[in-house]
């Protein structure tokens, strides 16, 4: 290298220090010089390289720059676009507020609900279009107090007056912006309000007659036990439903029974306290809530008058309808604190109400509910005992009178449980809860049958049917199939059927008649213990009536009851229908009989139920 | 001189290599492995031959260590058609049947520099590897030209082939340290385009374009004068920056091929630096790699740093040697690609300084 080699910028320093180019020929000078030449040829290099990037990652950086600001103000407009559509399109009422708590922008349907607003109520105090609607009412206040402090807040529910003096009550929500201001969101609940204290009501009351439903009375008594224990009152629920109440549905149509239920609320409702609490669960069950006693005695009295009220008659647009009241009571006496068990022992007591006649008022008693626990426990056994033929049949012998001349039996359903013998009385009635008394009655008809058919000709047989049992689809269908598997003669038979049963089911009353059809016979059973008419005998489809032993029981030392069994025979003889004394016990009986003129009996007297192969021996 | 009379113990002593690409040194080395049969020689091709502070003093330099106590075990790959990842798992295999179960104390490895992914070459290594075992080295290179490289290990060489040594022993220590003095500019860009360690276009538009570009008239010297606006790589979640640094150009696809993976999704920006950022970088990579009694060094330092350097690479070896004394032998070159461990990870990088000290402390390696 020479130092003409050198670069320009080091040989023009080099001149001007009076350095001429051909003096620096010093190898050591010349490679110092190389190296600074190299370093400015590099650095030209690199700032021209750094240069050029640097103008053209600026370019990039400005273009980016245009293109991003570009987006932005279109996002922007966009942004605005959808903003105002929203605010314009909202279902909800939306006011812009300025900082200051002045009105910036208000939508069509905040003008709407506030009533038509002048346009000058831009710009105008908030306060000017949105007042409460009482002076009390401080709500709004706290809104202006958000608004200028720029906070968020929210208001359920507001009673506002509006533009026009209406007042409404709104939902009020204010969002406060970073930026200043805010928006205040209206909605007018008032619609939204009354339809849901619509669905509360519904939800606890029953829709037909208006009273409370069961999960508002369950409500009610708890609330009532709370109030008890802290005033140390105590309280009483009182279980009600109506006897009769099917028939007046039967009869009369379904429209008079709920006018029927209408009343009977109304009419409950008046006997009742502003304090009480009335309630349907259903049907004809009613449920009254009495607080405040002072003594068990004060519900009993309460129930007198709801018993009273009810058995007054109903009209029921031309038709007049009598139904009366059976009342089950469970008061807060002893240990009932508990509402499921308050409302149940109520039931319970109506049950019993219900199960002996003439007892229309129960009090509760723990005996009850053991009496019930019992009938679980025989209905639990009577199943088993089904399945291991625990059922047989008695057939007791009847009797043509005076003369005693065998004329036939009933067939007597026996059941002998644990080598005990259980009496008819007692789980007759628990079989026919049970749904199981269709099963025994088929049983002991097959059983009587199948007797009959090997009987002499023209052998009587009299077997006993429940309503139930009658009323079941398939009832005569199975009777005339039992009547060819057996062989037996329709014609000897007689289906025995309460005399209540019939009197008050109107339904099985073609029924029977089909069955009569086939040559079987009716026997209408225990005369005399229900309220029928004499003169609705003529209506029946009835071929013998079987007089009750409480008559001929009373008959021995009661003239009148005497005197009624006679005008029983008489009437029957003068219909044509055959009239047979049952509890012919003692030898004087027959002397009675014998007097009212009746012709056919039957008592332990006469005989005892027996076995078949022992009641064969009456057979001629 | 009689190296073998260095070699006291078979199997202790390795000779690093390093050779100008435009000189034939096939016979030199053939005559080395013949005079140190008991040793590992190592060798490849360079963009530039580092010994001490001067670059380029001779077209093969050479280190020979030995150690008392530790040994040497090599291994050598060939890729064969199933990926650098694979040939990086083939060669730790290797190392660690040789090794039998003892400790290797660290790993340097030298993978051809144009046919070698180096991210997928260093993943099979390390997942071959023990956890945490020490790894560096380079690509091999060919000046600026980007033409032919080889690699060599104990007489069998080839373009595309890996070599590598492991140092076997509990004493022994690696310490490591890696900066590059580059800063990133302009816009941050998106990889739009790219399969593996190919890129195809940044923002939608061919990167090859943008390169040409900010070149300028430079672009006549592509690939080689890409190496002066590398790429900073990085994970769209922020992590995982590496730099890359172009090793060819393929006009008919406006594609550049880079030394290690430039993933799809991924961001990149172009970089640029100063001398004096470099000089700066080398410095703070000899500190960390730092330790006492430093029986070897060996630097790494990217051609496209050399690029840069121009007539002042040497300034950049001078500070290295500034840090870790004028006594300490220091070996190795410039190359298309550095392999060390940054972050407790082993990665391939571009256009850094790396260097590797190995210590004995019970017996310094001569």
């Amino acid at each position: 290298m020479t130092a003409h080699d050198l670069h320009r910028t080091l040989q023009r320093q080099l001149t001007r220090c009076a350095i001429p180019l051909e003096e620096v020929s010093d190898p050591r000078y010349l490679d110092l010089l190389g190296r600074v030449s190299h370093f400015y040829e590099d650095a030209e290099k690199q700032r021209y390289l750094h240069d050029r990037a640097f103008l053209l990652a600026s370019t990039e950086m400005q273009t980016l720059y245009e293109r991003l600001e570009q987006a932005s103000q279109s996002a922007a407009a966009v942004q605005r676009d959808r903003l105002q559509a929203v605010f314009d399109t909202a279902a909800t009422g939306l006011i812009v507020l300025e900082p200051d708590g002045t009105i910036f922008d208000i939508n069509d349907v905040a003008q709407s609900v506030l009533g038509t607003l002048d346009p000058s109520a831009l710009h105008q105090p908030l306060d000017a279009v949105l007042k409460p609607a009482s002076s009390s009412d401080h709500t709004l206040s706290e809104l202006d107090h958000a608004i200028r402090h720029g906070k968020n807040w929210r208001s359920p529910d507001t009673a506002v007056r509006g533009h026009h003096g209406d007042t409404f009550s709104a939902a009020l929500l204010y969002r406060a912006m970073a930026t200043g201001g805010g928006v205040l969101a209206i909605e007018d609940i008032t619609e939204r309000k009354q339809a849901q204290a619509e669905l509360l009501w519904r939800a606890n009351h029953d829709q037909l007659t208006g009273l409370l439903n069961r999960a508002a009375l369950m409500e009610q008594i708890q609330r009532a036990l709370q109030r008890a224990r802290r005033y140390e009152h105590r309280i009483a629920v009182m279980f009600l439903d109506l006897d009769r109440f099917k028939r007046v549905n039967d009869t009369l149509g379904h429209a008079a029974g709920d006018a029927l239920l209408v009343e009977c609320a109304a009419r409950i409702s008046t006997v009742m306290r502003e304090v009480d609490t009335v309630a349907r669960l259903g049907g004809d069950e009613f449920v009254v809530v009495c607080e405040n006693l002072i003594q068990t005695d004060d519900a009993h009295v309460i129930a007198d008058r709801l018993v009273d009220i009810i058995a007054k008659p109903f009209d029921i647009g031309d038709d007049v309808a009598f139904v009366d009241a059976s009342v089950g009571i469970a008061t807060t006496d002893g240990h009932n604190i508990d509402p499921d068990r308050l409302l149940r022992d109520a039931d319970v007591a109506l049950y019993e109400a219900k199960e002996h006649p003439g007892s229309a008022i129960v009090v509760y008693k723990e005996a009850m509910i053991t009496r019930i626990q019992h009938g679980l426990d025989l209905e639990r056994r009577m199943r088993r005992g089904l399945d291991n033929d625990e059922f047989t049949v008695a057939y007791q012998p009847i009797f043509r009178l005076p003369g005693k001349a065998f004329v036939g039996y009933e067939a007597l359903a026996r059941w002998t449980s644990s080598g005990q013998l259980v009496p008819p009385d007692e789980f007759i009635p628990v079989a026919e809860e049970a749904g199981l008394l269709d099963e025994i009655g088929r049983r002991v008809i097959m059983a009587a049958m199948h007797f009959a058919h090997d009987c002499p000709p023209g052998t009587l047989m009299f077997v006993n049917v429940a309503p139930s049992q009658v009323a079941s689809p398939d009832f005569v269908q199975w009777f005339d199939s039992a009547l060819q598997l057996t062989g037996a003669d329709p014609h000897d038979l007689f289906l025995e059927i309460t005399e209540m049963s019939a009197i008050t089911d109107y339904a099985i009353h073609p029924i029977l008649g089909r069955l009569r059809g086939r040559g079987a016979r009716v026997a209408l059973d225990d005369f005399g213990v229900g309220h029928s008419s004499l003169a609705s005998l003529h209506s029946l489809p009835v071929d013998l009536i079987k007089v009750d032993r409480a008559f001929l029981a009373n008959a021995s030392h009661d003239p009148r009851a005497a005197a009624i069994a006679k005008m029983v025979c008489d009437l029957g003889h003068q219909l044509g229908i055959e009239v047979l004394a049952e509890g012919v016990e003692q030898p004087e009986h027959l002397a009675i009989l014998d007097d009212i003129g009746c012709t056919l009996g039957q008592g332990f007297h006469l005989g005892r139920p027996a076995d078949r192969e022992t009641a064969a021996s009456y057979l001629p | 001189m009689d190296l073998s009379a260095l070699v006291t113990h078979p199997g202790r002593s390795v000779a690093l290599a390093f050779a100008d690409p435009l000189v034939d040194v096939v016979t030199a080395l053939d005559e080395l492995e013949r005079a140190l049969p008991d040793a590992a020689v190592v060798a490849c091709s360079t963009a530039g031959q580092i010994l001490g502070s001067r670059i380029d003093a001779a077209p093969l330099v050479l280190s020979l260590s030995t150690f008392d106590d530790a040994e040497i075990v090599c291994a050598f790959a060939v890729e064969d058609g199933d990926g650098s990842k694979a040939m990086g798992a083939h060669l730790g295999r290797q190392l660690i049947e040789l090794a039998g179960g003892r400790r290797i104390a660290g790993v340097m490895v030298f993978g051809g520099g144009l046919e070698t992914n180096g991210s997928a070459l260093v993943d099979g290594l390390a997942a071959a590897l023990p956890p945490g075992t020490a790894l560096s080295g380079g690509l091999a290179a060919d000046g600026p030209r980007f033409g032919r490289t080889w690699v060599r290990c104990n007489g069998r060489q080839g373009h595309d082939c890996v070599a590598a040594f492991a140092v076997v022993g509990q004493t022994v220590r690696f310490q490591h340290g890696s900066q590059s003095g580059w800063d990133g500019f302009g816009p941050v860009r998106t990889i739009t385009r790219s399969t593996g360690h190919v890129l195809f276009e940044l923002d939608g538009q061919p990167a090859l374009s943008l390169y040409k570009q900010y070149l300028g008239d430079r672009a006549e010297d592509l690939p080689g004068s890409a190496l002066l606006f590398p790429l900073t790589v990085q994970a769209p979640d922020g992590s995982s920056a590496v730099v890359r640094t172009i090793l060819s150009v393929d006009e008919s696809t406006q594609s550049m091929t880079f030394a290690g993976d430039v993933p799809q999704g991924w961001t990149a920006r172009l970089m640029w630096t100063t001398v004096e950022s470099l000089v700066e970088g080398a410095s703070e990579a000899a500190t960390e790699a730092s330790q006492s009694e430093i029986g070897l060094a060996v630097a790494v330092s990217c051609v496209g740093r050399r690029l840069v350097l121009g007539h002042r690479t040497d300034e950049e070896l001078e500070c290295v040697v500034d840090v870790i004394g004028q006594q300490t032998p220091l070996i190795g070159f410039y190359s298309y690609g550095e392999i060390t461990p940054v972050g407790g990870r082993c990665q391939l990088h571009n256009q850094t300084m790396t260097i590797t000290t190995i210590t004995e402390p019970a017996g310094v390696p001569q």
